[in-house]
């Protein structure tokens, strides 16, 4: 049996070890992402708070002005800068703190990419409160009717030119490991030393570079447009704006994907000391078929819309189909780790489950995390597929699934990593051990809640990014109570799993007992005395088996509801 | 290696996703239908002022007194989209007929959304590009038409409703309409 990662480990400290040893200056660096990060999903739950009273029907209190630019404001934060600050933070995590004694490139550039991140956040928010009620789509011509769009395209130009520079200084980082760069031996000898988390950073880089190109190629003249400086015909530029800008938004939705499970092989090695039963080629090898599978499967954003002819959207649907695949893997991997190691440990068959370190915060974000992304992974199917996604295209069911996706699964894996980064690296013990422990099984029924809710209100027509859904009382009366759970029950459960992380991690950060304790406070290794050799992993296969079921009913229910409509469409 | 045939185990079971395209054939709607129709695509561009037009002549042929419009069957009902109406806001339908819209945006993108008490159907409305779409009724009821993609501060007033009639009662109504109007429209006669 090949056991790569307890062999590497017995070779260099343990992962924490090699953490907490990383350059105090790119550390600086990583913090610096990191806080700005925090900083940017604070943003986003505290506008999510009024978001929440805005949608919930039983408060009476829809105001479409203050929605839509609290929405715009709300998802630009969350879904851009967090994401782009804490994935460079992540980047050079791999960089650093996965390669033992490893140092960046150059400092100076990432703090360059770091400061082109930062000033597209302000211009950004400049714009969207300066009036740029355009959502963080900011499609034309509907943008041109908001003087402030300028700001929207140009804080993107900004934020895209960091990602390109911290990217490109990563990637030059990995270049310097290899010994001598004629030899194909030594490039090989440096990729199978790389932490599979780095590898997963590795493969995303060419995805990165591609939204950056794609980026530069959609808001130069789509800024140049709204500054009044290219007199294309509006209606023109329209329709290929949405088709450029689809491509690059679906590129983007897989770096969270791939971050994060590059982030749950790291959780999995901190919380239960597990090491992989197969060859880590494996899973570097799954990680080489995200740049394969995504770039193709952009249709499926497209899959109501005129502009793409029935046999592409049909291939485009088929293709689809074959971006869950890596991330099935990689989930079975992952818990197939989890599943070997504590069966080595003497647990038995169930039994197993039982004896995880649930009350490691850390690891609860990442189980829940996993969990909450195979739901929202199943609740797409009937979205990403032609045939059926007249049932769901533009209704609350796509943000019931979106939230789960980037909050319950890639956000609450993040968070597992920070509650280990801030420990390790200010050498504090965790504050408030016993609020950190129920916050991610919080969070991620929170977002259940509001998946499942939403979902149903998807399917009974509620449409999404709509203040009031009244409707001059013509509305199904079915709608009012669904949104009442969806954002009432779920979204305020969600904003309060959130205000307990900021809690935590703020109150760590100022008063966590220093120096840390060896323990630390619930974030210990689970200690697995092996006992014996155990290398099946059968229980590790159910919830792939759950996934495929699950996403065939959703279809056969999805052409169920077709047969059925009172008005045939076809 | 034992540890193995769960990994191919589990390839297996993820490559099973792909049990969804058999589903397609199944429920028929694996090829493009005949004469290459798209299910919710149109694909001709015009320009505003001719679909404006369009609508107009449409209206203006197949208006009632209440201000609905009564859909020929056979005929195509044009429905154009501009921030934040739709024209015409009452389409009458019989039950049991088979229907052909053609809807465009005169300005920003747009989406026809109808609801069905506990379903929807769903498409994008453009500005240049038609979106052409069959449909046929088949239970009477008045369905609320609602525009799903945001497309201004004034998005959640947008919205328009189609009636479905039984067969019968949309002779009735044709009678006394063209009674009213002084319309003569052979095609509705002869039914």
């Amino acid at each position: 049996m090949v056991n790569n990662m307890a062999n590497n480990r017995a070779q260099r400290p343990s992962l924490a070890q090699q953490i907490a040893a990383s350059h105090p200056a790119d550390q600086k660096l990583m913090a610096a992402y990191g806080i700005a990060g925090l900083l940017s999903l604070a943003g986003a739950f505290a506008l999510a708070a009024v978001l929440v009273v805005i949608k919930t029907p039983a408060l009476g209190l829809a105001n479409g002005e203050l929605y839509y630019r609290m929405l715009t404001a709300h998802s630009i934060l969350g879904f851009v800068y967090w994401f782009a600050f804490i994935q460079a933070a992540l980047l050079i995590a791999g960089a650093i703190a996965l390669r033992h004694g490893g140092r960046l490139w150059s400092l100076k550039l990432g703090w360059l990419a770091f400061a082109f991140t930062a000033a597209g956040l302000v211009v950004n928010m400049v714009g969207v409160f300066a009036g740029a009620d355009v959502l963080y789509t900011a499609f034309p011509p509907l943008a041109e009717s908001f003087p402030a769009t300028p700001l929207i395209y140009l804080g993107y130009l900004f934020v895209a030119a960091g990602a390109f520079l911290i990217s490109f200084d990563f990637l030059a980082t990995v270049f310097t490991w290899v010994e001598r760069k004629s030899s194909l031996q030594a490039w090989k000898t440096m990729l199978g030393e790389m932490h599979i988390s780095t590898f997963a950073a590795v493969c995303a880089v060419p995805l990165i570079f591609s939204i950056v190109l794609t980026a530069f190629f959609l808001y130069i003249p789509a800024f140049l447009w709204s500054m009044g400086r290219i007199s294309t015909d509006a209606r023109e530029f329209a329709l290929n704006f949405r088709l450029t800008y689809h491509v690059m938004f679906h590129i983007i939705h897989y770096i969270p994907a791939m971050a994060m499970i590059a982030a749950a092989y790291v959780l999995v090695e901190l919380t239960t000391g597990a090491g992989s039963i197969y060859r880590e080629t494996v899973a570097k090898g799954l990680f080489l078929m995200y740049p394969a599978v995504v770039p193709p499967t952009f249709v499926y954003h497209l899959m109501a819309d005129p502009s793409i002819t029935e046999g592409t959207k049909i291939i485009g649907s088929a293709l689809s189909l074959l971006v869950w695949i890596p991330s099935l893997l990689h989930m079975f991997i992952i818990t197939g780790m989890m599943e070997a190691g504590m069966r080595s440990a003497g647990h038995g068959l169930f039994g197993w489950i039982r004896h995880l370190p649930w009350k490691n915060p850390a690891f609860a974000s990442l189980i829940m995390g996993m969990t909450t992304f195979g739901i929202a992974g199943g609740l797409t199917a009937v979205l990403l597929q032609e045939q059926t996604a007249s049932v769901l295209h533009g209704t609350f069911a796509v943000p019931a699934y979106i939230h789960p996706m980037v909050v319950g699964a890639a956000s609450l894996i993040y968070m597992g990593i920070i509650y280990y980064a801030v420990t390790i690296c200010m050498k504090r013990d965790l504050w408030g051990p016993r609020l950190a422990r129920i916050q991610p099984y919080l969070l991620s029924v929170a977002l259940l809640v509001f998946a499942w809710a939403g979902t149903l209100a998807g399917y009974a027509g509620v449409p999404r990014r709509t203040a009031d859904i009244g409707f001059g009382g013509a509305a199904p009366e079915s709608w009012q109570a669904l949104m009442n759970v969806t954002m009432g029950i779920g979204g305020t459960l969600s904003l309060l799993a959130g205000a307990l992380f900021f809690a935590v991690i703020g109150m760590t950060m100022f008063a966590g007992r220093k120096p840390a304790s060896e323990s630390g406070s619930g974030l210990a290794t689970l200690a697995l005395p092996r006992t014996r050799e155990f290398v099946y992993t059968p229980t590790a296969l159910i919830p792939g088996i759950i996934f495929v079921l699950v996403v065939l009913l959703f279809t056969a229910g999805a052409f169920g509801i077709m047969g059925n409509r009172p008005i045939q469409f076809g | 290696m034992k540890s193995h045939s769960y990994l191919l185990a589990a390839v297996v079971i993820a490559f099973s996703v792909l049990l969804i395209i058999p589903m397609w054939a199944a429920y028929g709607v694996m090829f493009p239908k005949e004469g290459g129709g798209h299910s919710h695509g149109g694909g001709e561009m015009v320009t505003a002022a001719e679909f404006e037009e369009k609508t107009a002549r449409f209206m203006k042929e197949r208006q009632l007194p209440d201000g609905s419009v009564r859909a020929a069957h056979g005929e195509p009902i044009y429905v154009m989209a501009t921030q934040y109406t739709f024209t015409p806001s009452t389409i009458r339908l019989a039950a049991g007929k088979q229907y052909e819209l053609q809807m465009l945006s005169t300005d920003v993108v747009h989406a026809f959304s109808v609801q069905m008490g506990n379903t929807s159907y769903n498409a994008v409305v453009m500005p240049k590009m038609v979106t052409a779409l069959k449909l046929k009724p088949a239970k009477p009821g008045k369905y609320l038409v609602v525009c799903n993609e945001y497309c201004g501060i004034g998005h959640d007033y947008m919205y328009f409703a189609v009636i479905v009639e039984e067969a019968e009662d949309k002779e009735h109504h044709e009678k006394s309409s063209v009674e009213t109007k002084g319309h003569e429209h052979g095609e509705q006669h002869g039914k």
